[in-house]
């Protein structure tokens, strides 16, 4: 019996060493596993840094191995291009698969983690939100406040202005440096220090007189009467104040015009244009990209009539004005009209004649089942459109009525404007307004006509994102009443990350489409 | 008269393989705390390797040049402390991200380190 209960006694003493030293293996192969996982991802950052803004497409096609720390860790990296990017550029994102290996002690390494990511090209339509500086027009604070509430991406290349806590159901980035990096009087957030790099680095620092210097990222942003971070802040749809301000980011560049769309559209799309004068003027197409001027049209809402035209906001003759275009979205496509100022009337137009149409009931139908149209004028839009198609304006585009899609779940629209994207409406009329696109407005804002003046209109429904230069507002009023203008309620359309529409500018930066991780293995 | 002849242990021969089978016990016994305080290191270990992790992938996300910062990570103790910080990296477009976890155990000092490169 005494024997039985030492030999007892042994066995689980055994056992209890075991599986200590179970434990303690199993712990530090999990340890080693993990250090191969950011040796890994140290990899997959220099391959999306290698091609950020297409510094080199090609880069790594070869195999490399970078040493992090020597007989320690280090990573081997390989960027395969994907096959369609032999296709024009213009014509997409370009895409790579990157395999990064993480590998841990000497070769042939105790442990190696593998990760194989699908990058490509950013396209702008990821953002929900986004803005060159989030300062109105003529450098106006707009704030984000209490009931502001903001779903999917954002980042602004200026920074933030917040009183209480409006809601972010993600990390709300900015650069802090204003829409122009090299003039930092442009719009630059005053409190801001950029890094300092070289020989002796300084981190980012932020100054501000309410909350001291910090050179916590989190905490970078502007509170309303400079108060503190605690009593002002983004905070997450929750409610949570474990949510946070990314500042300092990268400047993220908006296109300088949407020339490219144009490009495009000319090879592969349609263009909606009209002939040029024996007097160019405005009007004639071949004014440089870089032309500066701002042509505009009034515009009454009330009865849908162009009654005037304006360039840099002065009086301009109808002849010396580009023409103006109005596309009807339908199931089969958009119909296309031009206004008519002999007879003050949006008439049928034939965009291969370039000329009205012979039939004044049969305007041209653009397809929109995948297509890159670009409108060479000022453009009202509205209606219900079906398929992937990027619209490209010359001017502003103006959203005239409910612009929808025919299938929340499958289309996606992309308005670029040159100048900036009004929605016209009554002034008096309450009356929600529907918008469903993703739109860029590179020189202006997204904004409402008159939004300060009339009456509640309504809600201002927009599934998509909006990406701007200039902050717009779309209505007046306090935190819970609306008095002029629309109350706002965006939802991001997250299909817009993964299926841009087609030909959709592209920021500089690359992102991970799909990431696979592959294990662990080694270490026994 | 035949002789009887018995076989067997005698009492002292007994009293020798208990005494050797008892020091066996009694060392294996021994090493039972040992064995118990390697289990919740282990445990402690492993949690550190998590918030370690927790950390690294916050400022991966962040993705922001000197960032710094420290926290508490009760999750291993009422010591636990998880910081981070950047140093300079081979090339003047990268920076390294260091991740460290510290927190005491039966009043030793223990750590987990995690680094990555990030790259602009």
């Amino acid at each position: 019996m005494t024997l039985l209960i030492i030999a007892l006694i042994t066995v689980i003493a055994f056992m209890a060493i075991n599986v200590a030293n179970l434990d303690s293996n199993a712990v530090r192969e999990e340890t080693q596993g993990v250090r191969a996982l950011y040796a890994a991802r140290a990899g997959l950052s220099m391959a999306m840094a290698n091609l950020t803004g297409l510094r080199d497409p090609d880069w790594a096609s070869q195999e490399q191995l970078v040493v992090l720390e020597p007989d320690t860790l280090s990573f081997r990296v390989k960027v395969v291009p994907h096959p369609h990017n032999t296709l024009p550029p213009t014509r997409g994102q370009l895409a790579w698969m990157v395999t990064s290996t993480g590998l841990v002690g000497r070769p042939p390494y105790s442990v190696q983690r593998t990760l194989e990511a699908f990058v490509q090209q950013e396209p702008f339509s990821r953002f929900a939100y986004f803005t060159n500086q989030d300062l109105g027009a003529n450098n106006t604070v707009i704030r984000f406040v209490d009931h502001d509430q903001i779903t999917g991406p954002t980042h602004t290349n200026g920074f933030y202005t917040f009183a209480g806590h409006p809601k972010f159901s993600e990390t709300v980035r900015s650069a802090n440096m204003g829409p122009d990096p090299d003039n930092p009087l442009i719009g630059k957030d005053p409190y801001y220090t950029p890094p300092v790099e070289g020989p002796n680095p300084q981190p980012a620092r932020y100054s501000s007189p309410g909350n001291g210097t910090t050179t916590n990222p989190a905490l970078f942003y502007h509170c309303e009467n400079n108060g503190s971070n605690t009593a002002n802040g983004p905070v997450a749809l929750n409610g949570s104040t474990q949510f946070s301000m990314a500042g300092g980011q990268p400047y993220i560049p908006l296109p300088v015009d949407n020339h490219a769309i144009l490009t495009v559209a000319t090879e592969n799309g349609r263009v909606v244009d009209a002939p040029t004068v024996a007097n160019p003027g405005p009007q004639n197409y071949t004014l440089p990209a870089n032309e500066s001027a701002n042509y505009g049209i009034t515009y009454d809402e009330n009865t849908g009539r162009v009654t005037g035209f304006t360039r840099n906001g002065n009086a301009l003759a109808a002849a010396d004005a580009p023409p103006v275009f109005k596309l009807q979205f339908e199931a089969a496509g958009a119909k296309v009209y031009r206004w008519d100022p002999a007879t003050s009337a949006f008439r049928a137009w034939d965009t291969t004649r370039r000329d009205y149409a012979l039939n004044p009931n049969s305007p041209t139908v653009l397809s929109t089942t995948a297509e890159t149209i670009y409108v060479s004028g000022v453009c009202l839009v509205e209606g219900t459109m079906q398929g992937r198609t990027t619209l490209g304006v010359r001017y502003d585009a103006h959203i005239t009525n409910n612009l929808v899609y025919a299938d929340r779940a499958s289309d996606v629209l992309g308005i670029v404007a040159n100048q900036s994207i009004i929605v016209q409406s009554p002034i008096n009329l309450k009356r929600d307004r529907t918008v469903h696109a993703t739109m860029m407005a590179l020189r202006g804002s997204f904004t409402v006509n008159k939004y300060n003046q009339g009456s509640d209109r309504g809600v201002l429904h927009l599934y998509g994102g909006i990406i701007q230069s200039v902050r717009g507002a779309v209505g007046t009023g306090s935190a819970s009443t609306v008095s002029t203008g629309y109350a706002k309620d965006y939802i991001f359309d997250e299909k817009l990350i993964f299926r841009p529409p087609l030909n959709f500018p592209n920021t500089p930066n690359v992102y991970i489409v799909s990431l696979r991780d592959l294990g662990a293995v080694g270490s026994k | 008269m035949r002789k009887r002849i018995t076989s067997g242990l005698t009492l002292v021969e007994v009293l020798l393989a208990f005494l050797v089978l008892l020091i066996a016990v009694l060392a294996l016994l021994g090493l039972m705390p040992q064995a118990a305080r390697q289990g919740s290191t282990s445990a402690s270990h492993a949690r550190a390797v998590y918030a370690a992790t927790q950390a690294m992938e916050d400022a991966l996300r962040r993705n922001t040049r000197g960032d710094t910062g420290s926290l508490a990570a009760p999750e291993v103790g009422p010591s636990g402390n998880v910081r981070w910080y950047t140093t300079s990296g081979t090339q003047s477009n990268t920076q390294r991200l260091h991740v460290e976890v510290t927190w005491l155990e039966s009043n030793r000092p223990l750590r987990v380190e995690l680094e990555s490169l990030i790259f602009w």
